[in-house]
């Protein structure tokens, strides 16, 4: 409390009225928490806003984001007030994204249907479950935006082994070999990255993991659908420009 | 009947007795100890016995910490997991996760799992992994879900349920769909996936108009029970989503705001009870089931209580899902006109698009995720309560995968009486008649503790951790500790002495809103450290 009195204190009169607003309207749990240092929704301490921008946000909010619009509960004045208590907090704080999540890149809709499908959550996130692409995805198999061409069904393979820990066999990608070895475990659904002894641990060069068998969910007519998106994926590559 | 529950009752002894072996104190969610040693008696000369600092202060410290065998395992709030001699608090091993990636949900940890020589950890990018117990070490992991994507990540503790763990996710106020992973504990490898929300083709699918199954909330973001006998495994489900938005998924919306209980051999549904049917209120059904046998009408039953958000305590039968009974906790409730003796909700009111409308409880719930405490030996059924209302308004919002989703707004108001308040209430759980209550300075926010020394442990937002007369709710031992509470105090023996630790530094979302609620009361204390006390030892 001390800290948020010192606030207000310290800001113009108007601003303290837009305080009382911010401390009932804004800073509930699930939005941006007290004084604005963030709820669920992203902290406002530590950016630099633009006041009319912010005025706007606040009337009409940013219905992609699931940030309200207040024009219906405020009046021009109480947004304006509330609009310079927001504006006070620039440079109060560290200036990073608290939350990290990278905004999607619009696509046309063609494109945007291709990304969906690469990254389908109804198919545990499909292809993204092993390939990182444009910002999402985890980073197993090759970088799928580096290639000019794709062999979508059969994929490469390139690096897989056959491991063997004691009883266990399993198809594995080995990242950092020495005597604490990092491998992927493609043995599973979900890649599993492990941390084994190097002495415990035999690889056979030759494999029986397949790629076809990984992207069973997928028809032929939807692995071409997604082709677009890695085209355009590959694009966007300094060196492909 | 008789003989299995008494030999259910005698497991669950055995497994607390000396242990804290998993998150809610035995499989049934008690948060119960069996230990005895510090008692109604002897609990005013309590005294501190060690203390540790785990130096990650955000967010504060909201775990429950697990003791095997004399070594704690605590983990706070970014994934660092902390192995202490359980006696001395000496250091043992640490281990640092480093998430690159946070959810909207933040950087909050309520706790590990430890089995099979392995302690499973959920973390703040939406990562498993599990660690070798002895020596600290990272054995595995696995990105359940891109947390850039999902927008989802992990902050409950996972429930290891013979070779699996099992994992929940956050995400039920963004578009996203939720479910449960089970993982083998040795190797990380997956076994099976629950979604809450059914997909084409699967029962329950036609609850969901449209797309709107692939956003439709249902997260599973605290711990589940185990019956071992039954072979079921019960979770909570979330609320459906967007929270308050209702014109997008007109429906009963299954298993959004539902009891289900799973084969954690497959993962397969066994039954299901919607205790909300299509939710618009942010009533969460994730908190703990609390499991019990108990007479019901001169016949014993196998229970499950469940005490949500709505502001009820729901019964059910825990073999099949049969409805028993709802009793309502909180003073204030008008979100429904009640619930009938079949389990139907009655005089229901809805929020609509751009009108506001005033319904008790509030969204942060007539109990918040701190976890209850049920004493086999008073026969109570101790909740911490809070008394709040909201201004919930609907507004059009159209999903974005990964988003947050909640279709609308919600300003906390005081209930019609004038004053937010918490409580600490014991109740009769097959009646809901309430036997006592502390009424709190503020709120009480940290998981409660009873044990078979007839008492009741807890800390509040103030920093005291205190115990009570589990029968009559009489202050008998407090302890201002510095922090302010918000973790699950324990009990455990090593060698023969009794333990009660307790996490202190104050935290989570709710917590951030303490001073909005009550702005004349002094901050909570912010912080990370484990407060340890025991009865003075023999010859001191």
């Amino acid at each position: 409390m001390k800290s948020f009195v010192l606030f207000a204190v310290t800001a113009a009169a108007i601003a303290q009225d837009g305080a009382a607003l911010f401390r009932a309207r804004c800073a509930v749990p699930y939005c941006h928490g007290q004084a604005g240092s963030a709820g669920r929704a992203p902290k406002l301490i530590g950016h630099t806003y633009n006041s009319s921008a912010v005025f706007s946000i606040v009337s009409g909010g940013l219905p992609a984001k699931g940030m309200p619009g207040f024009d219906r509960d405020l009046t021009a004045e109480e947004i304006e007030a509330v609009t310079r208590y927001v504006m006070t907090f620039a440079g109060a704080g560290p200036r990073k994204n608290e939350w990290g999540i990278s905004s999607r890149t619009q696509l046309t809709p063609e494109l945007e249907r291709s990304r969906n499908l690469f990254f389908d959550a109804a198919r545990m996130n499909g292809c993204g479950r092993c390939h990182e692409v444009d910002g999402w995805g985890s980073k197993v198999g090759p970088d799928l935006s580096r290639s000019a061409s794709w062999n979508l069904r059969g994929g490469s393979g390139k690096g897989v082994v056959t491991a063997r820990i004691g009883a266990e066999t399993f198809p594995a990608l080995v990242l950092e070999p020495g005597s604490v070895t990092r491998l992927w475990d493609l043995g599973s659904r979900l890649p599993v990255l492990r941390t084994v002894a190097g002495a415990d641990l035999q690889t056979d060069a030759a494999s029986r993991w397949d790629h076809a068998a990984e992207t069973r969910a997928y028809s032929d007519a939807e692995l071409q659908l997604i082709r677009p998106f890695l085209q355009w994926a590959r694009k966007q590559q300094p060196d492909a420009r | 009947m008789r003989t299995w529950s008494c030999l259910f009752v005698v497991v669950a002894n055995l497994l607390a007795q000396a242990d804290w072996g998993t998150h809610g104190g035995n499989y049934a969610a008690w948060r119960y100890s069996s230990l005895a040693q510090i008692h109604t008696s002897n609990v005013g000369r309590l005294t501190p016995a060690w203390s540790f600092q785990t130096g990650d202060i955000e967010h504060g410290l909201q775990a429950t910490p697990i003791v095997q065998r004399g070594v704690m395992y605590v983990s706070t709030s970014q994934g660092w997991v902390i192995a202490l001699n359980a006696a001395d608090g000496r250091l043992i091993w640490e281990y640092r996760y480093a998430p690159e990636n946070t959810a909207v949900y933040g950087k909050q940890n309520r706790g590990v799992a430890v089995s099979q020589g392995m302690v499973l950890l959920g973390t703040a990018d939406n990562h498993a992994v599990g660690i070798d117990a002895q020596t600290g070490k990272e054995k595995w992991r696995v990105n359940m879900e891109d947390t850039r994507q999902c927008g989802c990540n992990i902050t409950g503790a996972p429930l290891a349920v013979k070779d699996v763990a099992v994992f929940g996710v956050t995400g039920g106020d963004s578009a996203h769909r939720g479910y449960l992973t089970a993982l083998n504990i040795r190797t990380g490898r997956f076994h099976w996936r629950f979604y809450t929300i059914p997909g084409p083709e699967e029962n329950g699918h036609e609850t969901w108009p449209g797309d709107s199954w692939r956003h439709g909330g249902g997260s599973t973001w605290m711990t589940g029970s185990y019956d071992a006998e039954l072979n079921l495994l019960y979770w909570g489900v979330g609320n459906a989503a967007g929270d308050i938005l209702s014109k997008n998924r007109r429906g009963d919306n299954l298993y959004t705001a539902s009891v289900v209980a799973l084969n954690p051999d497959t993962g397969k549904l066994v039954w299901h009870y919607q205790e909300v049917p299509h939710d618009v209120w942010d009533y969460d059904s994730v908190y703990e089931l609390v499991l019990a046998d108990l007479p019901v009408a001169g016949k014993m039953r196998k229970l499950l209580f469940h005490s949500t958000k709505a502001g009820y305590t729901w019964l059910l039968d825990r073999s099949n899902g049969e409805f028993i009974k709802a009793w309502q906790f909180v003073k204030h409730s008008n979100w429904v006109a009640g619930i009938t003796e079949g389990g139907k909700l009655v005089g229901r009111r809805d929020p609509e698009i751009g009108k506001g409308l005033f319904v008790c409880p509030s969204a942060m719930g007539g109990k918040s995720w701190n976890e209850s405490a049920w004493s086999p030996r008073t026969g109570l059924l101790y909740l911490p309560v809070v008394e709040a209302c909201n201004d919930l308004m609907a507004r059009e919002q159209e999903p974005q995968e990964g988003q947050i989703y909640i279709g609308g707004s919600w300003i906390i108001k005081p209930p019609p009486d004038g004053k937010i308040e918490g409580y600490l209430a014991a109740f009769d759980p097959l009646t809901g008649s309430r036997k006592w209550s502390l009424p709190g300075k503020t709120w009480f926010m940290a998981s409660l503790l009873a044990t078979a020394g007839d008492l009741l442990f807890t800390g509040d937002p103030e920093g005291n951790f205190f115990a009570l007369d589990a029968r009559d709710g009489k202050k008998l031992w407090s302890f201002q500790t510095g922090g302010g509470h918000r973790g699950g105090a324990i009990t455990y023996a090593v060698n023969g002495r009794q333990y009660v630790a307790t996490p202190l530094g104050w935290g989570s979302f709710l917590g951030m809103f303490h001073l909005s609620i009550f702005p004349d009361a002094p901050a909570p204390r912010a912080g990370s450290a484990l407060m340890v006390f025991a009865l003075p030892e023999v010859g001191q």
